[in-house]
Order: C-alpha cells, then structure tokens, then sequence
C-alpha cells in the first residue's frame, strides 16, 4: 500500500541527484565565492610547496655570498630604447657608489636577458623520487632572475619561500591533525558518557585553558634540545601547539553529543542493542564532523602565526629547517630591512595562507549545517 | 550569585597551584640547573675560568639548595611566593625576580588594557557605521581591513611600524616606556601623555586584531538585530532612525560582546607580546623572552606564572561580571 | 472458544523513579515518579493500548519495559519462545541483548528517531548487522523485503531519510523495527507527529502488519481515538498510576474510572445527530515529583468524596477482564462514548 505520492513528485524523487550529506556539503560551498576563493589560494600554496623545487630557478639549499643582497629582478617588455619585445626580460643589478659614499643598486642595462620557461637548471628529485632538472622559469647563464631578490646568502628568496611552505603548512597540519583527534575522541568520549570522566575532563580543560598560549610556547620550544634531529623537533613542535589548541575541540564536540545523546535515533540504536562503541563512532561521531572541519580550517592558521612568530624570534625552529618564520628572522635588524626591503617578503606567503584558511573555513562553516535554509 | 562567585574564586585557587606546578617543571626542563646556567654565565659574560666558575656554582648550589630533590626545590620557591613575595633569584639582572615584575607588570597591563579599550571602542563605531551603510564603500573598506586584520601577523606588522618610525620618519620616541625625566616622577597627565608617545605602537598594534574582531562581530549582531521584529515594529511607530538605531538596537547588540569580554583578554595579552618584543618596549615580554634564551630560569618560570595569573584573574572579572549582567547565571542554572 | 493465548509479557508492581538533584553538591533532593506501581499483561497476538496525557508515564513505562533505563522497583516477566518466563527487570545488559531481537520499538518523532548521516538500507539493515544476522547481498534483500512490506519502494535504498516525507520516514522506523521478526512490538506514540492524514494510512498499516504477521503490541498513545481501531484492550495511566484496564469496548462503552470517562468524552461520537458534550477536568496535571495523596487522581474528579483525599485506591478486578483503581467503581453510573450508560 504505497503513499499517495503525486505522479510529478515521483518523478521528481527521480530525478533528483542521489543527495548524500557531503553532496549537499559541496553544492551549498559551491555557492559562496569567498570560500572557493579560499580552497584555490590554500590548494596554489600547497602546489608552490610541495613541488618548490620546480618553481624555484635556483637551489634555495645552496650558499651563494656574492650574490647576497640582491634586490628583486624588475621584469620589462620595452627596453631603454623603447623597443617593444614580446617576452618578458630582465637586467642584471650592479652596484653604484655616488659621490657621498653611498650604495645604490642600478640595472645594467647592457645585456637583456629573457626569461625562459620550461627551462633546465639544478638538479633535484620530482617528489623526492625521480631525477630531473626542469624548472618552470629561469635566464640563460650568466644571467640571474630573483623575482623576490636574495637574502644574505644569495639564495633566491621566492623559491625558498615555496621551500618554507613545506615545514610551516605542514607543522600547522599535523598539529592541527594531533588537536583534533585528541579533541574529538575526548570531547565525544566526554559527551556520551558523562558522569565522573566528564566532571574530570571539564576540570582539566580549564585548567589548560588557563595557560597563556604564546607564554607557553615560547617556553616549552625554548627547551627543545639543539641536539635533536629534525624530525624529532618538528613532531616535538607539532606537539607543543597542540598542546593547547585542542581543548576548542573537546568543548564543542562534548557540547554536541551530549545534546546528541538523547536524541531518538540514538535511543533507536541502543534499542536495538548496538555497543557503546558502536553508537559513538557509527551514529554520534560522524554527526560531529561538520564541527571538526570548522574548527580545523581555524586552528590551521592560529598555528601558522605562531609557528612563525616563534621561528622569527628563534625558537624551536632551526637551520637548515626553513620555514616563513625562520626567513623573517633576518627582518629582526632594522638597519637590515632598512637597506634590503626585500627581506620580508615571506609574509605574503603567510598572510595568503591565513586568508585562504579563514576563507575556506568561514564557507565550510556556512555550507556544513546544509539542512538549514538561507 | 555570591555563591556562584565564591565558588569561582574558590576553584581559582587550586588551578593557579596547578598552574604553577606545570610552569615550574618546564623550567627544570632543560638539562643542568640554575647553577649550571650561572657557571655558564659567569664563564662567559663575566670571564671567569672554568674552575672558579665551577666553584662559584657549587657554592650557589648549596646556598639556594639546587642540590635538593626537585619537588623540595618546588616547596621552596612557591612557599617564597606565597609568604614572602619573592619569586626567585636572576643571574642576569642580579635581583630578585619579584622586583622585576613588580616593574614590568604594571606596564603589560596598562597596555594589553588600553588595547583591550580602544579595540572594544573603535571595534563598536566601526561595527555600527559598518552595519549601518551596509555594501556602502566604507563597509567594504572596514571588511578588508577586518580580514587583514585578523590574518596579518602582529610582529610583522610591528616591524612595518619600526621601520617606518626608525628609518623614514626618525621617530625619537622608541625603546623606553617613558622619557628619562619622567622615570621617577609621580603620575602627572604630562607623564601620561608622554607614556603614551612611546606605548601607541604597541597599543595600536595589540588593539588591531581585537577591532578588526569586534567590528565584524558588532556587525553581524547589529544586523541581526536590525532584522528583527521589534525593530521593525519601532519603525512602524514613526520612531526616528537614529534613535531605533541606538536606543533599541545597538544596546542589545552591545550585550554578546559585554559577554565575551573574558575571551578578549588572553588575545590582548598575546598582541602586546608579540609587539612589545619587536618594537623592545621595557614590558613583561621582552624580558620574558630574553630570560628564555639565556636559560634565566627563575624568570621564565616567574613570569611564565604572572602570565597565568592574569589570564585566570581575567577569566575570573568577566564571569564575576558576566554573572551580574546575565539573570540566567545570577539566579543560578 | 477458542483457547485464551498465552501471556507474552506481564509486568508486575514496575517502579521508575528519577531522582532530582539540586544545590552546589548535586544531592537528591526528590523523586520524579515517572511510573509508580504498574501492573499489566499482554497476550500473544493482542495489541493493547496504553493511553494518557502527557506526562502520565507511558512512554517512560514502555522503554522501562525494554530495559532502556533500569527499573527502579518491580518485575517484568517476559515469555521466551520455549515457554520459559524470565523477569528482564533484573538481568544485566549482556543478557538482555539476545532479548532484543525479539522485542523492538517504534518511535514517536519520524524526523529525530532516523540518523540522518545513515542511507536507508544502513537504518534498516542495522539491527541485522549488530545481531550478526545477515551481510551484504543477503542484507539487502532482506532490507528490500521489508521496505515493501511497509509500502515504500526499495529503489529508494540508498536514500537519505531527509529525501523522505514525515510519514514515509515513520514506516523506514516500523521497517527497521520488524527487520528481526520481533514477537513483542512497543509503539510509542507512532503516529502523533504526523499530519492527520497520514496517521489514517500509517495506522491501517501497523494493522495490517498486525494481521499479516500476527504481532503482539503495546500501543502507546494520548489519544483514545487512535487506539479505538487497532487496540484488543486499553489501559489508562494517569501520573504513573494504571487507573482502568479492560477490552475496548469495556473502556470506551462502559468506562469505570472517571479519568476515563473524562477521555472517552473527547471522542467524537460518528453519529451527527448524537448530543455530546465534553467533560473538562479542572485544575491542572500534577507533577510527578510530587503527586498528590490518597487517589492521584481526586483534585480534578468531580466524584471525589473525602476518602479519596486520603485513601489510595488499588487496582481491583470488578467484572472478569476489567481493572479499575476507583473507591467508587461499582457505584459510580458513568458515560461512555456518545453517552452510553452503564446498565
């Protein structure tokens, strides 16, 4: 005895796309344009870092003092002259003493070097695997193309830029990755079973919540030995921001399941004789997620900044590890970034990589509740 | 509600000796001890040799008792704290570490609070015309200004300030708290004007992210109160614009962010950090910082444990006033 | 005559008590009395109605029944397959899950009671998958199977339960309830939060399926006019009490208890042409953390007299098959529906 359904609503029911939670998800975020915006600026950070080596003309690894300092290559379509050329070029810088003793850096514009693409240069592994020397852009020998300048020790500083993203976007995602599985086992852990463990939970997330996060840090990367090797720093810093940001998590989530629990369907399970286990990570856990993945793209740029607050000042972070924050180290002296403005360029890299996160975040926020109507 | 006072003051207490236990064994954390930091110390920034460097902190072992077990170590240094004041011996500024603090916290505080103030102020005006003109070029301005504003590093920031102050405009006032005449002065509003020349920078710099933050907050609750029907229903009176705007509509959407001033607090504290390093204002931070790096412990963990006690204290103040303001928490859940 | 069936369920003096805690220390300061001395049974094949008002205790008394909270006080016996009774109120969880394969509920709210992450197929298929009863191919049929039963088109498998109506969502609930083929089926106010259009076409449904599959059921409801169809007997509760107990037409002809008078007074009698009026209790529904003394019910009778104020009547068996808890039920000449009298 079937419903009486309309004969165009059947058709409807037919025809409509087979509407799972995340197709739903992805339709709503589809829509807001600030979001995509964000995924596209997050997704190009990742490409630029992860195949750094391809983006960069230069290894940014090896030492190069003479060409310390060198300011940013202008990239020209017309020449002195006026001439017009189709590609683009650059002029080598050199540098000019005037007649009061002081420095200036002025193109030479002898010799026009055309920026090629596709080019070969220094050899490195494509994903660490396979041998090759193509770049995406360089100019011929002896020529030099810095589209960011150098910093003290010539290394060119847009591809140690994409080299940095490495460590800072991937310390802020495993730490962000740590933070939130601790914050959801216990947080959803904590909901469902109240009680006692819940009491204790509650009291020890204060407790943590009473640290001054930047404070503690600092200290805690300040004592991580300079004997340790690399990997153990990184997971060691990982850690240590973790440390204090998944607490946001854990109250959430508890604040969720508890709402959850007494929800019928949850009832329904045990009903029916499903475990503990079985309701908390079948039927609980994935009705979380929408929070998880907020607070995720959030604590992803929270890690950023600080990561590279710590590595300007020093901490936790060492050579040859590089990261944004490391690269800003050499802004420290004021004379230096007086002469070299160039130097700071590496906040670009972190301002778009907070931006694209909060972006990407405040859309999935939006488009994570898609049973509501806007 | 007094009850409900008393019990957050109550439980305050255990949590700041939680607190102090955790920052006390960070700081024996690193191998060695104190001792062995001021044999350090003493061999390089005081040229002593070796040997007598050695011996000098054995000596010092024995008098401050670093040769006792760590938990008697810890008995000692809060027992000092609590009854005397004293929180511990720095090698580096050869004073008591309480002295230090009692120098540099007032400072930390008058600037994470002047932060706290103008970004909350400018954060509401700003959030109000925002809402107001809404699409309107000054909204989109004050967006983008919001946006970077939460995304741009506060220490980045503070060095585009140094610079432009140091090299382009050669700003004199920098580095200090307050000019050297003023150092021993009582409070005069000469000595509050003069302060104020050199802490701006950083004030500014704490307060941005905390405007940009209020502003799209007040934004977004003005709005939805804009909406709403008693709004509308003021309107439909004949009440004039302005008046609905600001007898009925920002009171209430003033009340989330009265609210949540106690969450404020900790991201004020951590500007002024972040910008009081780089531009070295004489505050709680630089110090901390140095202390860190020359492994002057009994700073680190001092300071590293007032930074705490603010952040609880502060937590403290807004519940106490949050419960005030709000009968649901006064008459008890 | 035929033979009466066995008795499947017979509950016994069951007690449940929440306790209230107040003050800075959580201590118990009282008790809700959800449920407070009830005692029924349930023949195989019958479906008996459990009728009250909000409050009253029914839904808190059928999922004390299931052992979804731990009875306070009293005996739940349950008859297996093997004819062996074993009092459920006692045993642990591990013991009573084998039990509930055969002994499932259908919940009141068709939108909450459905996980909305789960495809249908996942809903209905679950208590296949936790008894470790079928996978796979095999689980998709047997989902298949019971989705036609209940009238939807297993095309629909994959779906998500927001893609479905309200009362469409109700028999995905009654689907996955039958998926084990229980003997005892617990309805908790099936169809209340449906339009009232549906209720008719969900109600003809749990019929049907009653005769088809010979189901035995406690239907909860707080509208007399639902059970009126589908119910053998009814049984009133009214603050945790059981006050009247007896065969349909008993209940809703011949009534015994005034609560019950009050009720069936409600019910719009078919006939056009019948004068009814409706009963209004006055005053309100007590609470349960503190019902009131003597009969719970004597504030709003219109009988009460001053035994009652003192006195807590007991459940009696006045005429063979019908129950009242009343000081005054042989006395008292009530109506029932469209005002027919007792003789």
């Amino acid at each position: 005895m079937t419903e009486q359904t309309s004969l165009r609503e059947q058709r409807q029911i037919q025809l409509e796309e087979h509407e799972s939670y995340f197709n739903l998800v992805w339709r709503k975020f589809r829509k807001s344009r600030v979001a995509i915006a964000g995924g596209l600026i997050v997704l190009a950070l990742a490409v630029l870092a992860i195949f750094s080596s391809f983006f960069s003309p230069y290894d940014p690894v090896k030492l190069n003092m003479r060409s310390g300092y060198t300011p940013p290559s202008r990239i020209h379509f017309t020449d002195v002259n006026g001439t017009f050329y189709g590609r683009p070029f650059v002029y080598q810088w050199k540098q000019v003493v005037d007649e009061n003793m002081y420095m200036h850096w002025v193109e030479d514009t002898g010799t026009l070097y055309f920026v090629n693409f596709f080019v070969q240069g220094w050899e490195y592994k494509w994903l660490g695997l396979f041998p090759t020397r193509l770049h995406l852009y360089g100019v011929a020998e002896p020529g030099t193309i810095y589209i960011l300048g150098t910093d003290k020790f010539g290394r060119d500083i847009f591809g140690r830029m994409c080299l940095a993203g490495r460590i800072s976007l991937a310390m802020s995602l495993f730490g962000t990755f740590i933070s939130v599985a601790v914050g959801s086992v216990l947080g959803v852990v904590s909901g469902y079973y109240g009680g006692r463990f819940d009491n204790y939970l509650q009291r020890f997330v204060e407790f943590v919540q009473s640290f001054p996060q930047l404070p503690l840090w600092m200290a805690l990367a300040a004592v991580i030995p300079s004997t340790w090797d690399q990997m153990a720093v990184f997971i060691a810093m990982s850690t240590i921001f973790a440390l204090l940001s998944w607490t946001l998590l854990a109250r959430e989530i508890r604040g969720k399941v508890m709402a959850m629990r007494e929800t019928d369907f949850v009832l329904a399970a045990r009903e029916m004789g499903a475990s503990d286990m079985r309701i908390i990570f079948y039927h609980l856990y994935p009705n979380t997620l929408s929070h998880t993945i907020v607070v995720l793209t959030l604590t992803i740029p929270s890690i950023i900044l600080a990561e590279s607050f710590l590595s300007f000042l020093g901490i936790g972070i060492q050579e040859p590890l590089v990261s944004w924050g490391v690269m800003m180290r050499e802004a420290q002296t004021i004379q230096t970034l007086g002469f070299n403005q160039w130097i700071i360029a590496p906040v670009l890299f972190i301002l778009l990589a907070v931006l694209g996160f909060n972006f990407l975040g405040d859309g999935l926020r939006d488009a994570a509740d898609p049973y509501t109507i806007t | 509600m007094l009850e409900y006072i008393l019990r957050r003051f109550l439980i305050s207490i255990p949590l700041l000796l939680g607190i102090s236990m955790v920052a006390f064994a960070i700081i024996q954390l690193p191998p060695g001890d104190f001792a062995t930091a001021y044999q350090q110390y003493l061999i390089n920034q005081a040229n002593m040799s070796p040997q007598e460097a050695e011996k000098a902190a054995n000596e010092y072992r024995k008098i401050y008792g670093l040769d006792q077990p760590v938990p008697i170590q810890y008995l000692r240094w809060i027992k000092g704290i609590v009854t005397e004041g004293k929180f511990g011996y720095s090698f580096a500024y050869k004073q008591d570490v309480a002295q230090l603090i009692a120098e540099r916290l007032p400072r930390t505080l008058f600037l994470a609070l002047a932060a706290h103030s103008i970004s909350t102020l400018v954060g509401i005006v700003i959030g109000i015309y925002s809402a107001t003109h809404k699409y309107s070029l000054g909204d989109t301005f004050a967006t983008v200004f919001a946006f970077i504003g939460t995304a741009a590093p506060r220490f980045f920031l503070a060095i585009v300030i140094v610079y432009y102050l140091v090299i382009q405009v050669k700003y004199p006032y920098v580095n200090r708290f307050v000019s050297p005449q003023y150092a021993f002065a009582p409070m005069s509003w000469e000595k509050f004007l003069d302060i104020l020349k050199y802490s701006w920078p950083v004030i500014a710099i704490a307060g941005f992210g905390g405007v940009a933050r209020n502003m799209r907050v007040m934004r977004a609750n003005l709005l939805d109160v804009l909406n709403s029907q008693y709004v509308t229903t003021a309107r439909s009176k004949g009440v004039r614009e302005s008046l609905v705007i600001y007898k009925h509509a920002v009171p209430n959407a003033l009340h989330p962010i009265i609210m949540y001033q106690g969450t404020v607090l900790p991201y004020m504290l951590q500007g002024e950090l972040e910008a009081a390093i780089v531009l070295n204002m004489p505050s709680l931070a630089p110090m901390f910082y140095s202390s860190l790096v020359n492994q002057d412990i009994y700073v680190s963990g001092g300071f590293l444990f007032i930074y705490s006690v603010l952040l609880v204290v502060g937590n403290l103040i807004a519940d106490i006033m949050l419960s005030v303001l709000d009968p649901r928490i006064r008459l008890g859940q | 005559m035929t033979e009466p069936k066995k008795i499947l369920l017979e509950v016994k003096d069951l007690k449940q008590y929440f306790p209230i805690r107040r003050g800075t220390f959580r201590r118990e300061k009282g008790y809700v009395k959800a449920v407070d001395g009830l005692s029924f049974f349930v023949r195989e094949e019958e479906v008996l109605g459990l009728v009250g008002e909000s409050g009253c205790g029914k839904t808190t008394a059928g999922r004390t029944i299931l052992r979804l909270y731990d009875p306070t006080a009293g005996e739940i016996w349950y008859t297996r397959q093997d004819g062996q009774r074993i009092n459920i109120a006692t045993i642990s969880q591990k013991e009573m899950k084998p039990l509930r394969r055969e002994m499932r509920m259908i919940f009141q709210d068709p939108f909450s009671s459905l996980n909305p992450r789960r495809t249908v197929k996942e809903i209905i298929g679950e208590p296949l998958v936790i008894h470790n009863v079928a996978r796979g191919r095999e689980l998709e049929e047997r989902v298949a199977e019971l989705m036609k039963a209940v009238g939807l088109d297993p095309n629909y498998m994959e779906r998500y339960p927001h893609e479905f109506s309200g009362g469409q969502r109700q028999r995905i609930g009654i689907a996955r309830t039958l998926s084990l083929s229980p003997r005892l089926i617990i309805a908790d106010e099936p169809v209340s939060a449906l339009d009232v259009s549906i209720q008719a076409q969900v109600l003809n449904l749990l019929q049907s399926l009653k005769m088809d599959l010979g189901l035995t059921m406690i239907f909860i409801a707080h509208d007399l006019s639902v059970v009126e169809h589908i119910s053998d007997r009814i049984a009133v509760m009214y603050v945790g009490k059981l006050v009247e107990l007896s065969t349909t037409e008993a209940v809703l002809y011949h009534p015994r208890h005034p609560y019950t008078e009050a009720l069936v007074s409600a019910i719009p009698p078919a006939d056009p042409d019948i004068h009814f009026s409706r009963i209004r209790l006055e005053g309100e529904v007590p609470s349960p953390a503190n019902p009131p003394a003597g009969c719970v019910f004597h504030p709003r009778c219109r009988y009460a007299q001053e035994r009652c104020r003192v006195l807590e009547p007991t459940l009696v068996e006045i005429e063979p098959e019908h129950f009242v808890s009343c000081h005054f039920a042989t006395e008292l000449h009530l109506r029932g529906i469209g005002g027919n009298n007792v003789a």
